[in-house]
This record gives structure tokens, C-alpha cells and sequence, in this order.
């Protein structure tokens, strides 16, 4: 009954995915190629050339899109890029205990044969009807897998022609099978009696060399999984297949190279193992003897996969506004909680986490009605669940009541918002300097909601000691272009004490919003000369064409090459927002900046992301987030997402942290 | 041009090698190629919708126009010359009243499919004034619907009334909310509440944002004597939330609210601002959210916006603002002072309401319910009672709707027995992939299916049944054989009958060369002889939506139906081990148009018996509900589901 394949039939139908390799570089202006001039050295467009980073270990930007190696996003699935995780997650050998705790069966209770030294599952029942083991436990691979078993063919023995029998090893997402049909197929190895091996994805079959296993002998194989991406941007994970025959020459062959096998949307996440990484189940599938199985280990990698957010196994605790959380008074703070940013260092034996956010009075909601003012307020502590934080009564800048809508107050209310700290660690990663940049509301007479940058360039570290000066940073005359208000700055050293990067929202009437950047000297003096626009929201897709703003970018040097990454939130055009991701690398000091590449996979994080654990109202639309490295785990990237959540009555704001893994330059 | 017409030979030859009537043709070839045209012309002329056309109103002028610069391009329509494809829309005698006329000789039928300017006034194929009136353009097109209904809200002489009161004296139901509440002055609607709550009224009953356009039409008088610290303003909103849960805070779908501080009228679509406009002067606003996901402010009848936003679920159209003095004698806040809510249906072939599972349960005396039925095809008898037909095992069953049930079926006969099951040559081996459709003339319900000998070619057979019977009969002899049309092997058949009274069959076919094409015949004998028609062009169609050809693996199943001046073509897609249904529309079976946008209009759910997949889609429009009836996919086992939207029968340009 069921239809007709297109692929492999069809010369009508232009290509089929399963049977193309992935496209390894996927920058947008070269059409998925590479970045080079067509014709030119690096083009790997019509004229040839390298396609994508030819080498993620050399050192040389091969594809010329200014990312070298492992921070190139063609590099992301490389072994040699991935870290470590966690060895031996899975291992399941075939004693009758393990078989039953560790392994479903299906579709009958029937378990596979076994050996007398129960090291080899040797047989499934020879009635022609597919039986399988599924592992309980889901396996996590979005940030990459090794799966490793051995397998020995056992010859044609009686199988005619005609045999049914086969052995496959299969990924899938299911717990069970329908009797006389297959497990379905993410991904499978099948083995038939005679050797013969192919690689299937539903019922179809994946193109790889004609390969057939030596009969009797023993073959090691290797599946090794990691996050990629698709041509179209789409996040997929990308499977490598290869064996060798114990005894046979030791020599390694390659089956399959990159192959996109299951896009990350698709793959378990509530599943026991896969709670905070998306994957999928392993299984054993077959039909009598075709093949024996020997033990199953699977390590899990952690490469570095810039759509994979997980909650923290530290510190996961969700900071609420409305509540006594961050130790703010109510005067200032009872509504509205946002725009957060955040420093991590260590103080003593502890992590010292700094917060700083906008908040105010009054229901942000009726900013639409009237003017809204917010104030910035601070909190710290070493112990993030540990509430309330340590924070200032008082807001650390800004007036208090920052709103003045239902009671009379003093004129000349001045609304700051999107606070940013830049910290200086010493060389104990300990708190030496704290810098704020913010936006500050310009005479509502001339602009209404205008706001030009400001910055304090000395931030008291106590919590509740107030920041006494401040001064204009970055004004909107000194921006060319049509910038009505300037918002969300974040600074970044530029290097070797040559000044800051400043990014910044440009808000423009009746357009998308932008992110700029300016370059400041190291007394905050900007130069208006070394002003660019870094990112536009029509550049990178549907979900951000109505604009993009909340830069927050992290700078980081080795061997004086400075990667800067950026996160910012991207706005589709209904209004729904994301959070998106870019990057690039530059000689350090930074002194002009470099074109910031999307990640083709943008965006990164949307709303209903399942690193949340769902939304506690009807929705709960992105805000803005902040990012630091956590001065402890220093592989360890961690954030501070801000959310506002509708409920059917009441809207409240969060603050959740998230984090991710980003091996250290 | 070449191409196109390499293809128009093809179609020619293909069509003389099978014309109508002729089920083992067998005229050769070389004698038929001189005689393909008009036979070509008179077929092709007669499938034409007729209904397309008028469907739009009078927003249709040249149809030439659009296409007049489509030189290069296949412009011929497919056909042998430039004459042949006037034959698709022009008035000849074939062609019912209200078909777009076009010029002789232009090159336009495709031009309204290309994806291209051809014209360069601005506007691609639907958007372009010469396309509009297009059946297909109408398809999922939001602007393309009904008139449901409609109120106008005035306030005047409503004068010391309670809102509630002044619009049930117009006969609109209302409930009001907040506190103060809302009140009438000079006419014109005043809004209490303060920074903690706000007041209002909700004025109609739920709106189906995936099936209703919904324009709201407000005139706002801006607040006197508002200082920058003044909270007052009024906007009309569409929300889901109920009363209660207005008092507190609005959480709108789109929203249109003047600021009396800020003097700006604001534009929100999700919570977000999307635009701000300076307004001091008493003006006439316009809120449009459209079931195809485009929500528009109009600014004194002009147009100043339009973006997308999220058409689900259910919302009501909402009154309300802020005060912070709300009191008859302090200077007045933002006002209303009149509001009309206009409520047309479109067609939306995404639009689909809640899924459910069919119910298949035996005929015996101990109904079992019945779990492992594939390929599912709905119909409807002449008294307006649902079947449908599905594969199970090695037979096709007939189960009947029962007590006029949407979702339970019975079978009509056992467990074990089949309603028919394959006994000749041609298809011993495995029948499969029934489509079942009601013969009204012969009071029969007739079925195609594909029929598999034992040596693996495939052809399409028919075999009827009385209405109440149990079982069918088979005909004699496959209704297309691949020898007949010089193909390898037929796929699923999807069948629907043209208002016209002629049948028209989509089917797949493998070529001879071993191609995949979905292919189009045409019957006029009810069923029993067919006549090809075209090759549908699925790759080109898709590809102008910029869908990525290369990730689909397959496309399969398709199923047809004629609504709102155009043929709707429903597929099954796989991406991978993923199963979703996508959809097409065309006006005369030769060019074709994704709907949705290229998405599919019918996804895998995030749970139950489909949460994997669907696939298998049998569509059915009757008066003014289409229903979907499908295999769901949970990784395991298929399980048959159903859905439907409401939609118009037939499109107008409000």
C-alpha cells in the first residue's frame, strides 16, 4: 500500500536529501558555500575551492568567513571540537538482569537468545517477525554521542535467497512496535546473515559504499553523533558510521560521514536520560540468526551546539518579580522585572553571582497608556536558590517610585532601563571593577520614549550602595542613521586597554529595530567615527524581520584572536520573539569590528523552547537575557533569560537560568 | 518555451493514446499525434472551473495582463500553441458563465502561477489585480471570503443607560466589566478604571480566528486636557480572554488603543508594539485580522499596516481603556464613538478545528473496534450520510457513520470479510488505497483502488456497491491499466466529481522510466472509462514557495475536491521518517499553487494517535464545512483521525 518513493526512483524529482551529504558551510551569502569571492582563493562556490572549514585543527580559516577551527559553525560537529561528557552513560550487557531493567521488549515479551557466557545476544525467533529490544533509557545527543558495540556476522548458514533474517542496530523514538512491522527508524544499522550491511532511515535505504562484515568475525563499530545543521538552517544532528574487524587488519572503514539522520525538533526530551539534552532510544531488531551482538556502550559529548539550552544542575532556581526574591522594596519594584545582566566570579570558595535589571512601580502594560518609568536595582549572592538575594532596598540607580500614575509625585522622574555590567576579574577570577552602561530616558518634552546610553564607570560592589555618577555615553546625535532612541547597551573590551565595544539598540519609528556598536576609548569617550551597524533583522530571517535589539555579547582572547559572540533577541513581525546567536573573530585589540556571522541555525532559543519545562501561564514570551561565563565552571556558558508570563488573570515577569556548554578559546 | 513545449507534445500524445471512452485505446501512437488537439483542447476546456471566476467579485479586469510578459517562459500553459490555452479560460462555448476572459493568444495561464512579476506593476500572481479573480486565489486567502454577519454600535442616545442596557436597545448582547464602568457622554463612549483595572465591554460572541476574518471599525475622539502624567485611553481589541479576566489587563490578539497622554494611536500584535501614529484629531480607525495569519490597521479606509500574527483559537471583540479621573465633570478622557464588527468565513486550508479519532467498530453483535485500518477515504451518500472506506490487511472495508455520528463508523461487514477483496489476475496479489465516491445518479457508492497482480504491476480498479449493500462488486477489468497508458504501475487514486457532472481523478503513476508523477483523467461515464488529462507539475509548484525539494522524500495519496472555484489537491509528504499533509489548488488542473504558504496545512500533533505523523488525507467539502479524514502516526500503529474547518462555499472580495 504504501507509496511510491520518490527518491532513488524518481530523475524527475531533483535530489533527495538522504542521498546528499550535508552541506558543511552555510553561510547565507555565498548560497551555503563558503564566504569567499566566487573565483577567488577559498571559493568553494562554481569555481571550486574549499567548501566550509577544511580543517577544524589547523589553525587557518580555510572557508574565509573569518572563524577559525572549532568557533567556525562548520566545525561544530567535529569530534576534535566536542569535549568529553560523560563516559560510559549507557552500558548494557546481556545478563538476564540487565536484559530486563534495562531493556524493553517488544512487540511480545520474547528476549533474544543469548550465550552461554551471556556476553552476545545470539538469536531472535526465526519466524519472520521483527523482534526488538529498546533501551528504557533515552540516550542524549544533541550535544553529540559515541555509541560503540561489536557485532558478528554468522554466514548464510540456511538462509536462502529468499532470508528474512537480518539483525539491526536502531535509533528510535518509540517504546514499542506493531507485530510484523519495523521499529521506526531514525537511524539503523541492519546486518544480513551473509554480512552484507546497510544503513536505513525509515523504510528507506542510505546510500554508503557496498560494505559486507567477514563472516564469523568479530567488527567493533562506531556511531558517533553530533549536533549540525541542515542546508536551510535547520538544526539536525548528523550521524558517523564506521567498524573494523577485531583481528582482521585492525583497519577502520568509513560507512558513513556526516549523514542527517533526525532533525533536533524531533528527538525526546521528557524521556528518563534525556531530561536536560534532547535524544532518542537505542534498540536491537532482528530476525533469527543473523548476526550476534556483543556489549553496547554509549559516551556522551559535549560539543558545542548553540541551540542546546539546559537548566542548571546548580542554581536553577527562578527569580519572580512581585516577590522578595532579589531583596527589593515594592516602592520601586512591585511590577515590572527585566533586561537583566550578570557577572560571575569567585569570592572565596564560592561563585559570586551579580545581578543587575530594570524594574519599576507600575504595570508595564500601561506604558501603551502613559509613561512608564523604571529604576535598576542590584542583588547579589554565592548561593542562587538561596532567596532572597542579597539586594539593594533602594534602587542602585534611579528614582523610587521610578512611575508616578497612581499616586502624586515630584517632577522630573527620569526612567532608566537595560542595565549591562562590565566586570574586570583579577587573575582569581575575583571582582576588581564593575562598570554599568544603561539607557536613560531623555526630556520626555522633546522625544517621547527616547532614551540615549549612559554609563557609571565605577559601580560600587555592595548591593545596596548607590552609584553616585554617571555620565552620557552614547547620544543619539552622535549615531548617524535615523536612531530615535538608543537602548540595551553592552560594552565589551576591546583589548590591551584600548577602550570598549559598545552594542547597542537602535530604535527607529516605523521600522525594524538594530543593533549598532561604537567604539569608546578606556575613559568612555566614544568615537562616533568607529560606528557600524551589526546586525539588521531582515539579514537573518522571517523570525527577526521586525527587528532585532538586546545585544549582549561576550568577548573572549587566545593567542590574540578575539572571538566575540553576540545574543540578541530577534522579533518576528507578529511580534513574537527569539533569541538569536552570532559570532566572529578578530586580532586582538578589536580596533574595527568584524562582520558578525549568524548562526544558520538561528534562532537559538523561542519561547517554547522545552529547556524551560513549559510556561506556568497561558504564554510567556521572551524578553531579554543576559550571559556570562561561570567563573567556576569555566566551561559553562550561564544565563538569565527574562520572561513575562501571562496568566488568565495577571501577568508577572521571570528570570530563569539557563546554561550551556562553550569549551573555553 | 522549448520545455513547454516538449511537454505539450507529451501531454497531446498521451491524451490521443487513451481518449475519453477508450479503456484499451490501443490507437498507435504516430497515427495520433496529428489528432491530439482537439481532443486536448475540448477536454481541457470542459474541466476548467467555472466557478473561479466569479468568486471574487468584480476585482478581476485583464486577465491578460499579469501574464503579457511572460515571454520565455512556458507560455503556452502547456499546450500545443498559444491558441490551445485559451481554451482553459476563455469564454468559448465550453466554458460556463463568469470564466476570466483573456485575450486571444496571450500567454497567461501561467503567469498567474509563476511566482514572477510578469507585468512589473508590483505584484506576484494572486496579489496582481489580473489574477485575483482566480478560484485558486482565493483559496486561503484571506481577504477572499463570506459576509457572516455584521454590527454597528452607536451610542448616541444612550444617555444615563448602562453600556449593557444602550446595546441590548440595539439588540447586541453585551456584558460590560471594571469598575467604574464604563459610560455614555455626548454620545460618545467614556472608559472608567484606573492604573490597577481598566473597564469595558466585550461585544460579541467567541470568533474563530482561524476560520473568520473579523474587522473591527472604531471611531476614536481623543482626550481633552491631557497632561503627560494622564492615564486615558480607549482601544478595541480582539482577545481570548473571558470577562473576568479583562478587569485586570487586556491580553490582545491585536489591538488598537489611543493614548490621551502619549496623543498616538498604538498597534500591538501578541503584547508587542508593532507601530505608533501621532493622533490628535477624532478619527476612523479599522482593526482586520484575517484567518490566513495577517492582522491590518487601516487609518481612514487606507491601509497603514499589515503583518502576521497567530490565527488560532477564539476571540471576542473587546471595548475597554483606562481613566484616571473617570468622572462626568472632569475634562474627558479617549473616547469611542461608534464601533462596527463585520464577520466573514474564507476558506483556510490550515484552519482545521479539534482532532479526533474514527471509531471503527465490526458490525457484530459485539462491536470491536477496529486498529489497524489504513488509507482512509471519506463520502457521502445521497441522504447525506457518511462512509468510509479503508485498507485493512488484504481487502478494502466499508464502514457507515453511525447515528449520524462524525467520528464512529460501522462496518458493513464482519471482522474477517472484507468488502472486497482482489480475485482477478490483476489484482490477486493485494488491493489497496480505496477511494470511495458516491454515484448519485445510480444510487451506488462506486470505489477506486489500486489493484496488485501477483506480478507486481499495479493498476486502478473500480468496483461498486448498492447503497445499502455490504459489499462490492468488482468490474471486470482494472479501470486504468499501466499497458493502457503506457506507464509502469498506477498509485493512490483520488477522485471527485465536478459540479459539471463529469469525474475528475488524480492519480500517481510510475513512469516507464521509472518516474513518480502525479497525474490527472477525467471520466464522464461516472467512473468506468477515464481520459488522461495532464501531468500535474508538483516539483514546479512547490518550488515557488522555495520549499527545499531535497529534503522530501515522498509525496503520495492524493486526494481531490472542487470548492470555492478551484480544485483543492491534498497530499500526503515524508520528510525523513515524518509524515505531514500538504495541499495545492488549481483552477484547471494544469498549474497548481501550494496553499499554507508551502507548510502543511495538516502536522503531526504534540500527542496522541498522531503525534508522530499524518498522512492518507480524504477531503470533503459539503456546504460549509470541509472535513479531513486521515492516518495518524505515533511511531507504531496508524489510527484514523478526523478534522474539519468551516469555510465558504464560495469567495467575494469584501
Amino acid at each position: 500500500m504504501r507509496a511510491l518513493l520518490f527518491c532513488g526512483l524518481s530523475l524527475w524529482w531533483t535530489g533527495c536529501s538522504i542521498f546528499n551529504a550535508p552541506d558543511r558551510d552555510l553561510i547565507p551569502n555565498d548560497g551555503g558555500l563558503d564566504a569567499m569571492p566566487d573565483g577567488g582563493p577559498g571559493d568553494g562556490g562554481p569555481d571550486g575551492g574549499p567548501v566550509g572549514e577544511q580543517n577544524c585543527q589547523n589553525g587557518i580559516d580555510d572557508d574565509g568567513d573569518q572563524l577559525t577551527d572549532c568557533a567556525d559553525f562548520d566545525c561544530i560537529a567535529q569530534p576534535e571540537c566536542c569535549a568529553e561528557g560523560q563516559k560510559g552513560f549507557f552500558a548494557a550487557e546481556w545478563d538476564r538482569t540487565t536484559l530486563n531493567e534495562q531493556w524493553l521488549s517488544a512487540p511480545s515479551a520474547a528476549l533474544p537468545r543469548r550465550n552461554s557466557e551471556q556476553t552476545m545476544l545470539v538469536e531472535f525467533e526465526p519466524d519472520d517477525v521483527p523482534r526488538s529490544i529498546i533501551a528504557r533509557e533515552c540516550i542524549p545527543l544533541a550535544t553529540g554521542a559515541e555509541l560503540r558495540f561489536r557485532i558478528t556476522p554468522q554466514g548464510n548458514r540456511s538462509c536462502d535467497d529468499d532470508c528474512r533474517e537480518y539483525t539491526a542496530i536502531v535509533w528510535t523514538p518509540v517504546t514499542n512496535m506493531q507485530s510484523g512491522a519495523s521499529l521506526l527508524r531514525e537511524l539503523a544499522i541492519e546486518i544480513a546473515p551473509n554480512g552484507q550491511l546497510r544503513v536505513t532511515r525509515g523504510n528507506d535505504v542510505v546510500p554508503t559504499p557496498a560494505l559486507t562484515l567477514t563472516p564469523l568475525l568479530e567488527h567493533e563499530f562506531t556511531v558517533q553523533i553530533a549536533p549540525g545543521l541542515r542546508s536551510g538552517g535547520r538544526p539536525t544532528l548528523l550521524a558517523s558510521i564506521s567498524f573494523r574487524a577485531i583481528g582482521g587488519g585492525d583497519q577502520t572503514v568509513s560507512v558513513l560521514d556526516e549523514f542527517a539522520f533526525t532533525d533536533q525538533d524531533q528527538l525526546l526530551l521528557e524521556s528518563p536520560g534525556c531530561e536536560g539534552v534532547a535524544g532518542l532510544r537505542v534498540a536491537i531488531e532482528g530476525v533469527g540468526e543473523s548476526a550476534h551482538v556483543g556489549e553496547f556502550e554509549v559516551d556522551t559529548k559535549r560539543c558545542v551546539n548553540p541551540s542546546q539550552f539546559q537548566r542548571p544542575a546548580v542554581g536553577s532556581r527562578t527569580l519572580m518579580s512581585g516577590s522578595s526574591d532579589l531583596g527589593f522594596s515594592d516602592t520601586w519594584s512591585a511590577e515590572g522585572l527585566g533586561a537583566p545582566t550578570l557577572v560571575s566570579s569567585l569570592s572565596g570558595s564560592a561563585v559570586r553571582w551579580d545581578l543587575m535589571v530594570e524594574s519599576t512601580d507600575v504595570d508595564p502594560d500601561l506604558g501603551n497608556s502613559a509613561r512608564i518609568g523604571y529604576a535598576l536595582g542590584h542583588a547579589q549572592t554565592t548561593v542562587w536558590d538561596s532567596v532572597p538575594w542579597t539586594g539593594g532596598d533602594d534602587p542602585k540607580l534611579g528614582d523610587d517610585p521610578p512611575s508616578c500614575l497612581v499616586a502624586p509625585c515630584p517632577d522630573g522622574l527620569v526612567s532608566l532601563r537595560e542595565p549591562h555590567l562590565l566586570a574586570r576579574l583579577n587573575s582569581g577570577s575575583m571582582l576588581s571593577a564593575l562598570s554599568l552602561t544603561f539607557a536613560r530616558e531623555v526630556d520626555a518634552s522633546t522625544c517621547t520614549d527616547c532614551f540615549d546610553i549612559h554609563v557609571a564607570a565605577s559601580v560600587p560592589f555592595a548591593p545596596a550602595t548607590a552609584v553616585m555618577s554617571s555620565m552620557p555615553l552614547v547620544q543619539r546625535a552622535q549615531v548617524p542613521g535615523d536612531c530615535r532612541s538608543l537602548r540595551d547597551p553592552s560594552a565589551v573590551p576591546a583589548g590591551d586597554d584600548t577602550g570598549y565595544w559598545v552594542f547597542f539598540t537602535c530604535e527607529r519609528l516605523g521600522q525594524p529595530s538594530e543593533i549598532h556598536a561604537i567604539f569608546a576609548a578606556a575613559d568612555w569617550t566614544v568615537d562616533p567615527d568607529r560606528h557600524q551597524i551589526v546586525i539588521r533583522g531582515d539579514q537573518i530571517g522571517a523570525f527577526a524581520e521586525g527587528g532585532v535589539r538586546g545585544p549582549e555579547a561576550l568577548v573572549e582572547t587566545r593567542d590574540n584572536t578575539a572571538t566575540l559572540r553576540l545574543w540578541f533577541v530577534s522579533r518576528s513581525r507578529a511580534g513574537e520573539t527569539s533569541f538569536s546567536f552570532a559570532q566572529a573573530q578578530a586580532e586582538s585589540p578589536i580596533a574595527s569590528l568584524p562582520a558578525l556571522e549568524p548562526y544558520p541555525g538561528n534562532p537559538v532559543l523561542r519561547a517554547n523552547a522545552a529547556a524551560f519545562g513549559g510556561c506556568p501561564g497561558d504564554d510567556c514570551p521572551l524578553h531579554s537575557l543576559a550571559v556570562v561565563r561561570d567563573a567556576e565552571q569555566n566551561s559553562t556558558l550561564r544565563f538569565v533569560v527574562a520572561r513575562r508570563v501571562n496568566t488568565n488573570s495577571a501577568t508577572s515577569y521571570e528570570l530563569v537560568p539557563l546554561e550551556q556548554f562553550l569549551r573555553l578559546p | 518555451m522549448s520545455g513547454a513545449k516538449g511537454r505539450s507534445m507529451v501531454i497531446g500524445t498521451r491524451w490521443a493514446t487513451r481518449k475519453m471512452g477508450s479503456r484499451h485505446a490501443g490507437v498507435a501512437p504516430a497515427m495520433i499525434a496529428l489528432a491530439t488537439i482537439a481532443p486536448a483542447k475540448i477536454a481541457l476546456a470542459t474541466i476548467v472551473l467555472a466557478l473561479g471566476a466569479s468568486a471574487c467579485g468584480d476585482d478581476f479586469g485583464d486577465f491578460s495582463s499579469e501574464a503579457t510578459d511572460d515571454a520565455g517562459t512556458a507560455t503556452n500553459g502547456g499546450f500545443e500553441d498559444a491558441n490551445e490555452d485559451a481554451g482553459l479560460r476563455a469564454g468559448n462555448s465550453s466554458d460556463a458563465p463568469g470564466v476570466v476572459t483573456q485575450g486571444e493568444g496571450t500567454d497567461s495561464a501561467r503567469a498567474c502561477y509563476d511566482n514572477l512579476d510578469n507585468n512589473g506593476d508590483g505584484a506576484l500572481d494572486c496579489q496582481d489585480s489580473s489574477c485575483k479573480a482566480l478560484g485558486s486565489c482565493c483559496v486561503g486567502d484571506g481577504d477572499c471570503c463570506t459576509l457572516a454577519s455584521q454590527i454597528a454600535i452607536t451610542f448616541s442616545g444612550c444617555e444615563g443607560m448602562s453600556l449593557t442596557d444602550c446595546l441590548a436597545n440595539q439588540t447586541i448582547s453585551a456584558s460590560e466589566f471594571g469598575d467604574p464602568l464604563p459610560f455614555v457622554r455626548d454620545g460618545l463612549l467614556s472608559l472608567g478604571g484606573d492604573a490597577t483595572g481598566q473597564t469595558g465591554a466585550i461585544i460579541s460572541d467567541g470568533l474563530n480566528l482561524k476560520e473568520q476574518r473579523i474587522a473591527v471599525q472604531a471611531t476614536f475622539v481623543p482626550a481633552e486636557n491631557c497632561g503627560t502624567g494622564c492615564l486615558e485611553s480607549a482601544g478595541v481589541s480582539l482577545s481570548t480572554q473571558d470577562t473576568t479576566e479583562l478587569e485586570t489587563r487586556i491580553r490582545a490578539v491585536a489591538q488598537l488603543l489611543l493614548s490621551g497622554s502619549r496623543q498616538e494611536m498604538t498597534f500591538s500584535v501578541a503584547g508587542s508594539v508593532v507601530m505608533r501614529w501621532p493622533v490628535t484629531e477624532t478619527e476612523n480607525w479599522q482593526l482586520v485580522a484575517r484567518p490566513s495569519g495577517e492582522v491590518s490597521a487601516f487609518r481612514d479606509g487606507n491601509e497603514v499596516i499589515r503583518v502576521p500574527f497567530e490565527a488560532t483559537g477564539v476571540a471576542r471583540v473587546v471595548l475597554h481603556g483606562h481613566s484616571r479621573t473617570p468622572t462626568p465633570g472632569t475634562p474627558p478622557g479617549a473616547r469611542l464613538r461608534q464601533v462596527t464588527v463585520q464577520t466573514s468565513l474564507c476558506d483556510i486550508p490550515g484552519g482545521w478545528a479539534e482532532r479526533e479519532e474514527l471509531a471503527l467498530l465490526t458490525n457484530q453483535n459485539m462491536p470491536a473496534a477496529i486498529e489497524d485500518a489504513e488509507s482512509p477515504s471519506l463520502a457521502y451518500d445521497g441522504t447525506g450520510r457518511a462512509a468510509v472506506a479503508f485498507e485493512r490487511a488484504n481487502g478494502i472495508w466499508l464502514a457507515r457513520s453511525r447515528d449520524g455520528s462524525p467520528i464512529e463508523f460501522q462496518t458493513t461487514t464482519d471482522v474477517d470479510a472484507p468488502a472486497l477483496s482482489g480475485s482477478a489476475p490483476w489484482n490477486e496479489r493485494k488491493i489497496s488505497d480505496p477511494e470511495l465516491v458516491w454515484d448519485e445518479e445510480n444510487n451506488q457508492w462506486v470505489v477506486f483502488y489500486v489493484g496488485e497482480s501477483n506480478a507486481g504491476e499495479r493498476s486502478i480498479g473500480r468496483a461498486v456497491a448498492a447503497a445499502s449493500a455490504a459489499t462490492f462488486v468488482d468490474d471486470d477489468a482494472p479501470a486504468l491499466a499501466p499497458a493502457d497508458y503506457q506507464v509502469s504501475s498506477f498509485g493512490s487514486p483520488g477522485v471527485t466529481i465536478h459540479p459539471s457532472g463529469f469525474w475528475v481523478m488524480v492519480a500517481s503513476v510510475m513512469t516507464n522510466e521509472g518516474n513518480i508523477e502525479l497525474r490527472a483523467f477525467q471520466s464522464t461515464d461516472r467512473g468506468v472509462t477515464w481520459g488522461e488529462v495532464t501531468r500535474i507539475d508538483l516539483e514546479s509548484a512547490l518550488a515557488l514557495e522555495s520549499i527545499n525539494l531535497a529534503e522530501i522524500d515522498e509525496v503520495d495519496d492524493p486526494s481531490l475536491m472542487v470548492r470555492g472555484g478551484a480544485y483543492q489537491l491534498y497530499y500526503s509528504l515524508r520528510r525523513g521518517t515524518r509524515w505531514s499533509i500538504g495541499a495545492l489548488a488549481s483552477d484547471e488542473l494544469v498549474f497548481w499553487r501550494p496553499l499554507n504558504s508551502g507548510d502543511p496545512v495538516l502536522e503531526a500533533s504534540s500527542s496522541g494517535f498522531d503525534r508522530l505523523g499524518v498522512r492518507s488525507p480524504s477531503v470533503v467539502g459539503r456546504d460549509s464545512t470541509v472535513e479531513l479524514v486521515y492516518e495518524g502516526l505515533d511511531g507504531v500503529r496508524g489510527l484514523l483521525g478526523r478534522t474539519a474547518r468551516q469555510s465558504a462555499p464560495a469567495g467575494r472580495f469584501l
